[in-house]
């Protein structure tokens, strides 16, 4: 526990303010005693004649006693039933409902956001999911649309290379025809310039298919 | 040495008389309307503001108020409810008395018997018709408790009427007798250091320490005020109980 020094200081006024206040009434008690010393001796000697009862027990007062005593009850009752303890009473209990009040608002509220909060998390989530599903379809599609593209594009490269290769069969087939051609033209005027026999060139071309026919045989 | 008994001494300020009955005007009635005024004052100055957030007399006033309120619904119960004003009163009467009767030169009408057993016997008579008016016959069950056999009924019975009888009678008597002793008390010390003065140098400092010693009584006194207080009013309502409802 910490106590600041003005509570310290507080405390110790306090105390010593008591403690004043308990002497200075100690010292009056003495004071009054020592005051009504002879009236005390008077009074004594005159009234009651040096009887040592207790004044309590002087029945001559107690009518006046109770008289008074019964004044003083009623007046205090009526005071306290009719406008202190009702005043009180009301303070004390507008306090409670103020801070009941002030409670049940307190706990609305927290339902309040809690319900808000709920409901944020709630739709986080959906829009979450739908990002999600959206995404994925965004993909597939552009998955599906990737592969047809490419589909159509194999096909036709397929196209192509068939084309092609038809083509080169065709251009192969006729380059080899031609071929004969040149050999029979090339055999037969190697012939001419080697023997100087002008071979007939249908002649030269069958015997190169002659040969061809050996080969593939 | 000065009477320490002269203190409760009634003295008449306004003679009066009704009726051939002295009902004179006295120290005791001064102070009595004392108590009227104070507490009119601490009320009225307390709930002057009816503050939610109560200063320091409000808190004072309503500490008050808590307590004896607590003290009825505890001892009593919900149905003491209606003798929440009865039992404040006797409290705040009880306590005015004791706690203004610590002014040096005042009077203390809480020591004086007549007035500590009038409060008593009226909660023991109230008790006694309003029990009877409520529960019949059935009230005198007090004096016959319940789960013991008929055979001791002849001593019990007495014993039972007797400490019913006596409890007006000490709850008169413990605030009387608290008030008075502690009044002795101080006038004792006090009249100890008036006759130490009169005895030379070394007794005019020797003086000093009776006042101490009344210096701490005071307190202890500040305390068996309050105490007494609540006593007071704390058995008013564990009698006033047996109205309300009867455990046997």
């Amino acid at each position: 526990m910490k106590i600041s020094s003005a509570a310290i200081a507080r405390r110790l006024s306090a105390s010593a303010f008591c403690a004043v206040w308990f002497i200075t009434a100690g010292m009056a008690f003495a004071a009054e005693d020592g005051g009504g010393h002879h009236a005390d001796a008077v009074a004594h000697g005159g009234e009651h004649g040096g009887g040592p009862g207790l004044p309590q027990l002087d029945a001559s007062t107690f009518p006046s006693q109770l008289f008074w005593l019964a004044v003083t009850f009623a007046i205090l009752y009526l005071y306290f039933s009719r406008k202190a303890l009702p005043e009180i009473s009301g303070v004390i209990e507008n306090r409670r409902e103020r801070v009941q009040s002030d409670l049940d608002t307190a706990e609305r509220l927290r339902k309040d956001a809690e319900k808000a909060q709920g409901d944020y998390e709630v739709l986080l989530s959906g829009a979450r999911t739908e990002a999600t599903s959206l995404m994925s379809k965004a993909v597939n599609t552009v998955k599906e649309k990737a592969e047809m593209e490419m589909a159509a594009l194999r096909e036709k490269g397929l196209e192509q290379i068939a084309a092609l290769e038809s083509q080169l069969t065709a251009d192969k087939k006729k380059a080899m025809s031609e071929m004969d051609t040149i050999v029979a033209e090339a055999a037969s005027q190697a012939a001419e310039k080697i023997i100087g026999i002008k071979a007939d060139l249908g002649t030269a071309r069958s015997v190169v298919q002659s040969l061809h026919r050996q080969e593939a045989a | 040495m000065a009477d320490p008994l002269h203190q409760f001494v009634i003295e008449p300020i306004v003679p009066l008389n009704i009726g051939g009955v002295d009902v004179s005007f006295t120290n005791s009635s001064l102070w009595m309307m004392a108590s009227i005024g104070v507490s009119f004052v601490l009320f009225n100055t307390a709930m002057r503001r009816k503050a939610l957030v109560p200063g320091r007399l409000q808190v004072l006033v309503e500490m008050f108020y808590q307590m004896v309120s607590d003290m009825v619904k505890s001892t009593i119960g919900p149905e003491g409810r209606r003798y929440f004003p009865l039992i404040f009163t006797i409290f705040m009467l009880v306590l005015m008395g004791n706690l203004l009767g610590l002014i040096p030169y005042s009077f203390t009408y809480t020591s004086h018997i007549i007035v500590t057993a009038a409060l008593s016997f009226m909660i023991f008579l109230a008790v006694v018709v309003i029990g009877l008016a409520r529960h019949g016959v059935h009230f005198l069950s007090l004096f016959a408790p319940a789960g013991v056999p008929v055979i001791l009924y002849p001593f019990l019975v007495p014993i039972e009427i007797i400490s019913y009888i006596a409890r007006p009678i000490t709850h008169s008597v413990r605030l009387f007798a608290n008030m008075m002793a502690g009044h002795i008390m101080l006038k004792v010390f006090a009249g100890f250091s008036v006759a130490l003065i009169t005895t030379g140098a070394v007794g005019v400092a020797a003086s000093a320490v009776p006042v101490l010693v009344n210096a701490a009584l005071i307190a202890f006194e500040l305390l068996i005020a309050l105490l007494q207080a609540y006593v007071f009013a704390i058995l008013a309502c564990i009698y006033l109980k047996d109205t309300v409802e009867i455990a046997h």
